[in-house]
């Protein structure tokens, strides 16, 4: 360590960090950023909502901000706090690794999320704005449908999120495969990591797909294409397919990472292993591989081939099998524990909860008679927001309680803690249960003016939706407290008896030194590494 | 203990390795790009500037920095009789690397090519009438074109295992000089065919084929800036037998471009599928 040189001014490591603990960092605190505007986007589509017609917003507008709300909650949140956020920070620790394999990359990744976020925005702020929805059909995205150019900001804002998650993607599969430490191996990957990998290989197949279609919309708007202009040949269903073909595994993108946190916390606090290790790993892995099978069940109404849908239908069930066992599984792992109800177990507890409603609701349109009445209704929203807040944001705020000490030192407040996660609870099963209900009732999605009959359901839902971000505050005020004033964290904050992680967190190994015995206590899940695991063989 | 206290001293004596200003820097360059391609004019001659500079910067701060030599392309590290997948998980990380993004071209290149086959089923005959008919005959020399300058590749990395740095080069300079009379021919043909009025705009076959195979031509087109930085750096004597880790990757981009472009010819040109 050069103590010779005046220390690098705060600004300067900020913008040229290549650390992983640094850019997962960087990645947490502007997707908590994107999950605010995100959020405020949503609150005022429930305001709106409060009175079927106009209430006090124009009917644009209103499609403008679900859009926005919708990029903003996928591309701009939930992937980037989970892949680039927690991804970044803990993989490279479970596995031993000093870092990522291409630490440039990784800051690389970062800083394209970003340029793709002010893409968005800017497309969001300007006079010809996007109300596309985050699905982008044709023929509303051609220019035909939206003349003006923030289609085309909205294009290649989505293109530019999806290079920097390439990108991210390769990094981590080359990390995983190359940079564990002596002793790690991928029979004893936590499940964490096991959820980034998997995660990972879905964007990399997935992600490309999804750039070649939205540069071919962006060649019909601009340079006379007819990729999906039916005049000159083109296929609008087919736009649909190549959408969904990436936007299906790209919902598993979403919540496996917020199961591999799930898988850490549960144990822990239920002091025992993880019920079934292998069942998980390898559930993990069929949910990554059928979820390439099954993106037709979002066009059951588009007029495709029977036969053809019935096979996706039995796909989408399917899917169903690999997930049920996960959630078995946790249950499995907190049977006979000694629970601790920590806040970060509470959110993890919710999480299985939560995410077992949602996943259900999926179930049920997966039948395709039924898919006729709810498909682009409120079912579906209830549906998304059940496993996307419900599982994945719960999940997030499980990872960040849970590591908080780790990544600051200190203790987050529990009391806050509690009163964050029950709170949450209420709102968001008050905001989500009663949208089955409008959804039931015919209520469609995306809609500005609905059936005056429902207007007792809509505003529960907004006033529930009002309390759902407020309590938010108690999150970000304790967090942010906490930061300088928390308490301070000892080596083993949750006192976790029977994991080898907490005590032994040194700081992954400086290059040509291997502390072994540290690099396998990262990694390793409680049990599964043989007592005797990283230690030197004897000469 | 948490990193924090560790990452707050570490601010006060971050180590060089750590921080890099090219990542930013090919951001700003990437998004004035984007805004580039939009607003056309002088913005995307910066854009250009701006990226290519980054990625200039980010190799050079790659060969400066950090002052390694080029890293070896084999490992000798394992015992003779080690399996198949612990080869494998033995190769260097740039190889990973390379093989890895190929796995995000392969999937680039099959959304561009359901395009085709989706709309070739529908339609009742293709190609459709009206079209010009492609030139199957110069575009096959064309092909055999690109796939000797895989040969020429290949024979000039044995050469390089061999030690014979000179022919080497020369194969190297094959390569190169091989795969940018591909390029011209392609563009020669482009422009001829949009003389006999066949462009983008004609339909979903004219929209087809001018993306599979622009698209392939921009690969061949950054496929050659990288032979070429490659080449300079052997100029250099950067490589030799043992060390000569970008010239693999490099290699196997390129072997990848060409196979693409045959499965394009017989796809699209030949039609025998």
């Amino acid at each position: 360590m050069d103590t010779h040189h005046a220390p690098t001014p705060a600004w300067k490591v900020w913008l040229f960090t290549t650390d992983h603990r640094r850019i997962g960092i960087l990645y947490m605190v502007t997707a908590f950023g994107f999950f605010i505007v995100g959020g405020i986007a949503a609150l005022t589509i429930r305001s709106e909502l409060w009175t079927p017609g106009p209430t006090f917003i124009r009917q644009t507008t209103f499609n403008e901000l679900f859009s926005i709300h919708g990029v903003t909650m996928i591309f701009l949140w939930i992937i980037p706090v989970l892949v680039g956020g927690f991804g970044n920070y803990f993989l490279p620790l479970q596995i031993g690794a000093k870092d990522m394999s291409f630490p440039r990359l990784n800051a690389l990744s970062y800083w394209l999320y970003v340029s793709a976020g002010s893409l968005f925005w800017i497309g969001f702020l300007l006079k010809d704005q996007a109300a596309l929805g985050w699905t982008g059909y044709v023929p509303l995205s051609q220019r035909v449908g939206t003349p003006g150019f923030g289609a085309d900001l909205w294009i290649m804002g989505f293109h530019l999120v999806g290079i920097s998650s390439i990108l991210g993607g390769v990094n981590f599969l080359v990390t995983v495969i190359k940079e564990r430490a002596p002793g790690v191996k991928f029979s004893n990957l936590s499940l964490f990591v096991w959820s980034q990998i998997v995660t990972a290989f879905l964007i990399v197949m997935a992600t490309p797909v999804i750039g070649t279609v939205l540069t071919l919309v962006f060649f019909d708007r601009n340079f006379g294409t007819t990729f999906f202009i039916p005049a000159g040949g083109g296929d609008p269903v087919l736009y649909q397919h190549l959408f969904w073909f990436y936007s299906h595994p790209a919902v598993y993108v979403m919540i496996l990472p917020a199961m591999g946190i799930v898988s850490e916390v549960l144990p822990r606090f239920s002091g025992q292993p993880i019920f079934g290790y292998r069942a998980m790993v390898y559930a993990m892995a069929v949910i990554g591989f059928l979820g390439f099978t099954v993106w037709a069940h979002h066009m059951f109404t588009t007029g495709i081939d029977p036969r053809v849908r019935a096979g996706f239908m039995v796909t989408t069930m399917t899917i169903g099998l690999p997930t049920g066992v996960k959630i078995f599984n946790w249950i499995g792992t907190m049977y006979g524990g000694r629970i601790r109800f920590t806040t970060p177990m509470l959110f993890a507890i919710g999480f299985v909860a939560m995410f077992t409603i949602g996943g259900i609701d999926g179930i049920y349109m997966a039948s395709i008679p039924i898919d006729y009445q709810l498909q682009d209704t409120y079912w579906a929203v209830a549906h998304i927001h059940y496993v996307l807040f419900g599982g994945s944001v719960l999940g997030v705020f499980a990872g960040i309680y849970y590591w908080f000490p780790r990544m600051t030192g200190r203790m987050m407040d529990e009391r806050a803690g509690r009163w964050h996660f029950w709170t949450t609870m209420i709102f968001l099963n008050g905001v989500f249960l009663t949208m089955h209900i409008t959804g039931l009732l015919g209520m469609p999605r995306r809609v500005y003016d609905y059936n005056p009959e429902l207007i007792g359901w809509n505003q529960v839902t907004t006033a529930f939706g009002i309390g759902l971000g407020a309590v938010q505050l108690i999150f970000f005020y304790n967090a942010l407290h906490s930061m300088r004033r928390g308490a301070v964290a000892g080596p083993n904050p949750w006192d976790v008896r029977d994991s080898r992680e907490w005590p032994s967190v040194k700081r992954a190994p400086s290059p040509g030194k291997a502390p072994v015995s540290a690099a396998v206590a990262i990694a390793a899940v409680e049990g599964v590494l043989p007592p005797d695991a990283g230690r030197k063989p004897k000469e | 203990m948490s990193e924090y206290p560790k990452v707050a001293r570490e601010v006060a004596h971050a180590p060089h390795e750590h921080l890099s200003p090219w990542p930013l820097f090919v951001a700003i360059g990437t998004i004035s790009l984007y805004y580039g391609v939009l607003f056309h004019g002088p913005v995307l001659g910066i854009a250009v500037l701006l990226f290519l500079s980054g990625i200039y910067g980010w190799i050079y701060e790659d060969y400066m920095h950090w002052k390694r030599p080029a890293a070896a392309a084999e490992e000798h590290a394992l015992p003779a009789d080690s399996g198949f997948l612990k080869k494998m998980l033995a190769r260097p990380v740039a190889w990973w690397g390379v093989i890895i993004f190929l796995l995000t071209e392969i999937m680039l290149f099959g959304a561009l090519f359901t395009f085709y086959f989706t709309a070739k089923i529908g339609q009742s005959s293709w190609p459709p009438s009206g079209v010009p008919e492609l030139p199957v005959f110069s575009t096959g020399i064309n092909t055999a074109i690109l796939v000797s300058s895989g040969f020429t590749m290949h024979v000039g990395i044995m050469f390089l295992k061999r030690n014979s740095r000179t022919m080497f080069l020369v194969m190297f300079g094959a390569t190169i000089a091989l795969g940018g009379l591909f390029l011209y021919n392609q563009v020669t043909e482009y422009l001829d065919l949009m003389g006999e009025g066949f462009s983008l705009s004609s339909g979903t076959y004219g929209a087809a084929f001018y993306t599979l195979t622009g698209v392939h031509g921009a690969h061949v087109t950054a496929g050659l800036a990288g032979l070429t930085a490659v080449f300079a750096r052997s100029l250099l004597g950067q490589f030799d037998a043992k060390r000569h880790l970008g010239i693999e990757g490099v290699a196997i981009y390129w072997h990848f471009v060409d196979f693409v472009w045959i499965f394009l010819y017989i796809v699209i040109y030949l039609r025998w599928i």
